[in-house]
């Protein structure tokens, strides 16, 4: 059972999260709050009955026992754009509010759980199994809708197609998710076609300008401060990229997760 | 002991000089009590409310038998409502709230049903045949604090209200008891004490079906220990 409740407005929010959890007895309790200062006290309260709480946004999610999923995929083993079309066929199938388990395997991760969000479905819970593969646990939703309502630009997706092969775009690319952050600008790279090299372990190191730092410490700087830095899963691939030879922090993604920011509102793509 | 027994319970041990209500928000026309009739006109869900309760009938309302889109809205009957209903702008244009910012901040705040209902089905307590959503005392204060003392009876606690002064009797009585699955308590709203004549000095009391076998038992001890 998944129960879905808003605390906005009370000054003790902590007492109708307390009441909700006594009478839950498995689930996931979903909690919209107006923020920090009604998370923490939900925080507490839900720890000292020992249930798992994630926080994300302004909302809260706290685990109470297992959540039975009406239906259930496995796409382990299947690449980029396999995995999403696979669950889009049975997502399609069900009722909005329908519960389904997906079991995929690092590669499909974030291509699953961003594409799915960008189409209007809700991640509820991501576990990572112990055979190191995921168990994605998926709400289905409305389809998104987007009103004429105007938008502020909050956010960057800087693309690099060029990778090693053009030093001054490969320096471009960090520099310039540097200098967005600092005009408190969301940053996130994608490195697909030639750029998808740049995610090859030590390829970076290579790369020195003579009056710039090496390209590898612009990398560096951008990942300790948060940025995301995805790459093509088929580009890795077609270069040989795989987890093993994949620079540290580098995530793995396809076109879902491609798609989903650029059909963003809110964000502006840099092609470098 | 069933629900209709134990409505009846509850309506002797506190005394009520009309009935407690049940509420069901029906998913499809299959949830519905067969030998249920369709309600005739439209009129708003609180008065719905009195009707079940002051007139003993049992009905059920679908979307055009609703005259209240503040009421369908928060009940998950109507999906779609205007934009100054669906915002708040409207209670800022009624004079509810300062600034149209108020009313948006209250309005986002409201408990609400998401998913979507076909039919509000209602019947007096004591003869309903289906398992409510929510069950709503329309008493005084006094029955009402006996009220509380029997939810808290079991397992102690606090009893937290909430409520804005707008959308009573579908918000707080039904939404909220039925999203959250735990009891709230509302003072009315300009709408239920105007067209549903909530009396003055009668306030709602609202609990889930879950609660209603230990309250009952719990009115029972009190009775014993303070007449």
């Amino acid at each position: 059972m998944i129960r879905e409740i808003s605390v906005k407005g009370l000054r003790s929010p902590e007492l109708l999260v307390a009441s909700v959890l006594n009478k839950m007895k498995d689930g996931l309790l979903v909690i919209d709050t107006d923020g920090e200062h009604q998370i923490k006290p939900i925080k507490d309260i839900a720890s000292k009955m020992n249930y798992k709480v994630e926080v994300e946004n302004n909302t809260v999610k706290i685990h109470v026992g297992k959540i039975e999923a009406s239906k259930s995929i496995n796409v382990v083993g299947a690449t980029c754009p396999g995995p999403i079309i696979m669950v889009s066929d049975i997502l399609e199938k069900m009722e909005v509010g329908e519960l389904l388990e997906i079991i995929a395997s690092k590669n499909a991760l974030t291509d699953l759980t961003e594409g799915l969000k960008g189409i209007g479905h809700e991640i509820l819970s991501v576990e990572e199994l112990e055979d190191g593969n995921y168990k994605i646990l998926v709400k289905k939703g409305e389809k998104k809708e987007e009103g004429p309502a105007s938008v502020n630009i909050d956010e960057v997706f800087i693309i690099n197609t060029t990778g090693t092969g053009n030093a001054e775009r490969a320096y471009s690319t960090f520099m310039m998710a540097d200098i967005a952050q600092k005009m408190k600008l969301k940053p996130t790279i994608f490195l697909m076609l030639d750029g998808a090299s740049l995610a090859q372990k030590g390829e970076c190191d290579k790369v020195k300008h003579p009056v710039f730092p090496k390209l590898s410490e612009l990398v560096k700087g951008v990942l300790n401060s948060g940025v995301k830095i995805y790459v093509c899963e088929l580009s890795a691939e077609f270069r040989g990229i795989n987890q093993k030879n994949l620079e540290e922090g580098f995530e793995i993604a396809g076109a879902p997760t491609f798609f989903n920011y650029l059909s963003k509102p809110n964000v502006r793509p840099v092609w470098l | 002991m069933d629900i209709k027994e134990l409505g009846k319970k509850l309506e002797e041990l506190l005394e009520l000089e009309y009935p407690a209500v049940g509420v069901k928000l029906a998913k499809s026309e299959d949830e519905v009590p067969k030998e249920y009739e369709e309600l005739e006109e439209p009129i708003r869900h609180c008065e719905m409310i009195q009707i079940a309760r002051k007139e003993g009938k049992k009905f059920y309302a679908p979307l055009d038998k609703h005259s209240c889109k503040g009421g369908a809205y928060a009940i998950g009957i109507l999906q779609n409502p205007p934009e100054p209903l669906a915002t708040g702008k409207l209670y800022y244009k009624l004079g509810n709230f300062e600034t149209e910012e108020g009313a948006v901040k209250t309005v986002e705040a409201i408990p609400k049903v998401k998913e979507k209902i076909y039919a509000s089905v209602y019947a007096p307590l004591s003869d309903t045949d289906f398992d409510p959503d929510s069950i709503m005392v329309i008493s005084s204060p006094k029955k009402g604090l006996r009220l509380v003392q029997a939810l808290l009876y079991k397992e102690g606690g606090r009893f937290q209200a909430d409520f804005a002064g707008i959308q009573s009797l579908c918000a707080d009585a039904v939404a909220a008891v039925k999203v959250r699955g735990v009891a709230n308590a509302t003072l009315g709203c300009n709408g239920s004490r105007k067209y549903a004549h909530i009396d003055d000095g009668e306030m709602v009391f609202a609990f889930p079906s879950s609660d209603l076998e230990n309250i009952v038992k719990a009115l029972e001890h009190f009775k014993e220990i303070w007449g």
